[in-house]
């Protein structure tokens, strides 16, 4: 068999494979250089850039818990002038999609990053990161009404004509109506999940271990979670989903791809193993070929 | 450069009931590792633990084929790790971090170990014995421990040995014993590693005497290159920026740009 067509086309943007990497899992790209070229990847998403540099929050950040990763960075990034300055350069020299998450406090803060960077050719998209868990200001007050949401992506839409993904929390009810929301607010993609708040206490001490007290849940543990949240929300919109969430083999990039992704995103994965994503991408060509799929676009949600 | 490798155990020794010393072979982090380095280590796939563990680099074998970690059992990830048989592949990347800085001609150097600190600093005299002056001081809390210490290289240093109950060598801490070094001189800079609330006390000792100090630190890490921005390390104002990263600023670090208070 040829190799299959493994392209897939979010908004006006065309990934040259399903494969991307997850905000704050791959720092600016450059991390991973050592160790193969990410440059063969569909899409390079950075971490959250807010307007003026972050510091994060206070340690401990991570800790391992079973099969999964609680974090409460709390959005350590260099800022926008610093991103502009220093990451995006090498970002803009890859061949791949490069796709900034943007957070913010406020309608503003998101405004500020997407225009400045609205025309910038070093930048292919924008993911717009509604559904932080770890920071007061990481955008999760529009991620959890769809009457925000909306109104935040309807005013980042008349700013840029690149592609626009909204990044959903998990952590509601029904994510469906906050997807129906951005889907109509002009959103061209949605990419879930985001983290699903939790949190560790230490027996022995009695106190939180986390120095934010509460995290975000990552990792395999969350995997279930994840492709039941995108099998519902596709039935519901038509935009196309970037799924994400435990991701760790290319079986399981393609059980995302049938419960309804059009693309897929390696996250915790990155930093369990750096050669993860190109491994899942190899992975995922292997298994068309094996399947004698020629076009990845016909097994998107053919689970339902 | 960073490499990401399968290495094969080439011998896991039993150093005490819940330490161990691997050898493994892989010429490319061998080749370029430097003492205060270290690795991420991986012996699992899907169903052990998740993400890698990071281990300090205790040593490179003469021909740079072979590198050495010194590990304690202290959870699942290291129980996996020291269970390796001869033979097994290792997963590693590395050589990660930036270590200690290179002795000077005749700098004189007093690096304190604590259990299993000595491990960066066994490489450390084992690169640099001869380009400065080393006096060493390793400490265990009791007899049982000091096996670590049986090794030709620190051995050759002539480090004063200490246990915290007196069990075998000097009674008291590594602290106590670094005191006396330095009441008879003080030296060009120290360099220590082991247990928190130990750097804490090195630290102090070495800002009261106002001599430099290196530390190499142990935080939480997850991916170790710099990705997730996970290992933050609270920098006292001097530094400029509130947090550094121990996997790509550290682990080591200058012991009075941390806010000792903070971490
Ligand atoms: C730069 C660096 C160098 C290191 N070098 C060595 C070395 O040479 N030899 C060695 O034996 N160990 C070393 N460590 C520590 C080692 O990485 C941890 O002991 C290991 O990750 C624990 O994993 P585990 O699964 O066995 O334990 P877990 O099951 O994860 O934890 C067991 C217990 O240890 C605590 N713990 C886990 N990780 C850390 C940590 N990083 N710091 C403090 N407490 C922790 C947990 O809170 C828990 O109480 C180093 C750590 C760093 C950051
Ligand atoms: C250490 C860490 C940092 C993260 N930082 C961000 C971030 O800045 N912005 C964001 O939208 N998501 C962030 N995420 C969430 C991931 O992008 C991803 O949605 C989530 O981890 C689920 O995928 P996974 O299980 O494959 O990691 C972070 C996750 C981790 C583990
Ligand atoms: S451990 Fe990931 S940035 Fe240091």
């Amino acid at each position: 068999m040829n190799k299959p067509d493994l392209s897939v086309k979010i908004g006006n943007l065309t990934l040259k494979n399903p494969v991307l990497v997850s905000s704050g899992t791959f720092g600016y790209g450059w991390e991973f250089s050592d160790f193969y070229d990410v440059g063969m990847l569909g899409g390079i998403v950075t971490k959250a850039i807010t307007p003026l540099p972050r510091p994060g929050n206070p340690p401990p950040r991570t800790i391992e818990t079973p099969a999964g990763l609680l974090n409460a960075i709390g959005l350590e990034n260099c800022g926008l002038e610093a991103f502009i300055k220093e990451k995006l350069p090498f970002l803009g020299g890859l061949d791949t999609a490069v796709i900034v998450n943007v957070a913010g406090a406020g309608e503003d803060d998101y405004d500020k990053v997407v225009s400045e960077l609205a025309d910038n050719k070093d930048v292919d998209a924008f993911e717009i990161n509604i559904s932080c868990p770890n920071v007061k200001e990481g955008g999760i007050e529009f991620g959890t009404s769809p009457a925000s949401a909306s109104r935040l992506i309807g005013k980042l839409r008349k700013k840029t004509k690149k592609t626009i993904i909204a990044k959903l929390s998990p952590n509601v009810t029904d994510p469906s109506e906050i997807a129906i929301a951005v889907e109509d607010a002009g959103s061209d993609a949605i990419s879930m999940v985001n983290t699903f708040r939790g949190m560790a206490i230490d027996a022995e001490t009695g106190r939180p271990v986390l120095g934010n007290v509460t995290g975000g849940l990552s990792g395999p543990a969350i995997k279930p979670l994840a492709l039941y949240q995108i099998y519902r929300v596709s039935l519901k919109v038509k935009t196309p989903i970037i799924g994400m969430g435990g991701i760790t083999s290319a079986a399981d990039a393609i059980e995302f791809v049938y419960a309804g992704a059009a693309a897929v995103s390696v996250g915790t994965a990155n930093l369990v193993n750096p050669a993860a994503a190109k491994e899942i991408l190899d992975g995922m060509e292997e298994y068309c070929i094996r399947k004698e799929i020629s076009n990845i676009g016909d097994i998107i949600g053919k689970a339902h | 450069m960073k490499y990401l490798k399968k290495a094969k155990l080439i011998e896991n020794t039993v150093i005490t009931d819940d330490c161990r010393r691997l050898k493994l072979e892989c010429p490319e982090i061998a080749a370029e590792a430097a003492p205060g380095q270290f690795v991420q280590v991986r012996t699992w796939d899907e169903n052990g633990p998740l993400l890698s563990r990071p281990i300090s680099i205790a040593g490179v074998s003469n021909d740079r084929k072979h590198i050495e970690l010194w590990v304690r059992i202290v959870g699942k990830g290291t129980k996996a790790i020291c269970s390796a048989g001869v033979g097994d592949e290792v997963t590693l990347t590395g050589p990660l971090g930036n270590g200690f800085k290179r002795p000077e001609a005749g700098e004189l150097i007093y690096t304190a170990g604590g259990s299993l600190g000595a491990a960066p600093l066994r490489f450390f005299a084992q690169r640099f014995c001869g380009c400065g002056d080393l006096k060493c001081v390793c400490g265990a809390a009791t007899a049982c421990d000091m096996s670590i210490f049986d090794d030709p290289v620190i051995k050759s240093t002539g480090a004063v040995l200490t246990t915290d109950d007196g069990t075998m060598g000097k009674k008291g801490f590594v602290t106590d014993a670094l005191n006396e070094l330095l009441d008879e001189k003080a030296p060009d800079r120290i360099i220590a590693c082991g247990p928190h609330a130990m750097l804490k006390a090195v630290a102090a000792i070495a800002a009261e005497r106002r001599i430099k100090c290196e530390v190499s630190l142990d935080t939480y890490m997850s991916c170790g290159i710099g990705a997730c921005m996970g290992c933050a390390v609270p920098m006292s104002a001097e530094y400029g920026k509130p947090y550094a990263h121990a996997c790509t600023d550290g682990p080591v670090f200058d012991s009075k740009m941390i806010d000792w208070e903070a971490f």
